[in-house]
């Protein structure tokens, strides 16, 4: 009981979705060009098509690899989207953006946003 | 999270420290809590202030507890850290408690040479000034 009081009182005072608009604000039109090397194989597909989801250009390419390009405000919008989502416990909405199920379903919506 | 480091340091190498520092933010400050307190529903510190005031309250007295525990334990033990007067009695370093309870006063009297020698002392006659200058005189 007292691990969960604290809990909560730890996670209140760790919002920080406002400086995340803020940032999101600064780096809109700033571009970026990169690539992920993704620990699973079979994750590269649903990380392109989660990221296609959300208006990010992606491609698979050989060896694993997802070569992203895209808006740096955008990515960081759809990171604090997200992330408020899951912050606020809904994730049957955040399952609904991300299209994923389950822990992977989250896994999938965070590397999303952190792209 | 590997990905968003894979990216913090793609910006970095490629000389973009500001976005670096965002993408960071964003891992560290943003998607790390959501992740990590997921189920767990906020509660700010205002709804609980009652709750807090009595926890720093006890903690205040556990703290103090406990030092004076340690205080008297030392002083218990017989440890000289205090200060030692001409008599050979420890003087204690909390001078004010000291006044106020006599009774613990007087369970550190002073050993029974010092009591001794202290009455030896005033039992011997009182020199003058002028007698004592005499005698380093010669």
């Amino acid at each position: 009981m007292g691990d969960r009081f604290f809990n909560r009182l730890a996670k209140a005072s760790v919002d920080y979705s406002h400086d995340a608009d803020v940032i999101a604000a600064r780096f809109r039109g700033v571009r970026v060009d990169t690539v992920i090397q993704t620990r699973e194989t079979a994750d590269d597909e649903s990380i392109r098509g989660l990221l296609a989801g959300n208006g990010i250009a992606a491609r698979v390419s050989d060896g694993g690899r997802v070569h992203v390009t895209g808006d740096l405000g955008r990515i960081t919008e759809v990171a604090r989207a997200d992330a408020r989502l899951a912050f606020r416990n809904e994730f049957t909405e955040l399952g609904g953006s991300t299209g994923r199920q389950g822990r992977r379903r989250y896994t999938a919506g965070g590397l999303c946003s952190t792209v | 999270m590997d990905c968003v480091q894979r990216f913090d340091a793609y910006l970095r190498t490629a000389g973009r420290g500001a976005e670096a520092d965002a993408a960071r933010f964003m891992t560290t400050k943003i998607l790390e809590p959501a992740y990590n307190f997921r189920g767990i529903v906020a509660e700010p510190a205002r709804e609980n202030v009652g709750w807090l005031t009595g926890l720093l309250g006890f903690y205040l007295v556990c703290t103090l507890w406990y030092g004076f525990g340690i205080l008297y334990f030392f002083e218990g033990s017989a440890s000289p850290c205090g200060r030692r007067d001409k008599a050979g009695v420890v003087a204690p370093a909390h001078r004010g408690l000291w006044r106020r309870w006599p009774a613990a006063r007087s369970s550190l009297a002073p050993s029974p040479v010092a009591a001794a020698s202290r009455q030896t002392a005033s039992e011997a006659p009182p020199q003058t000034a002028k007698a004592s200058l005499r005698m380093v005189n010669g």
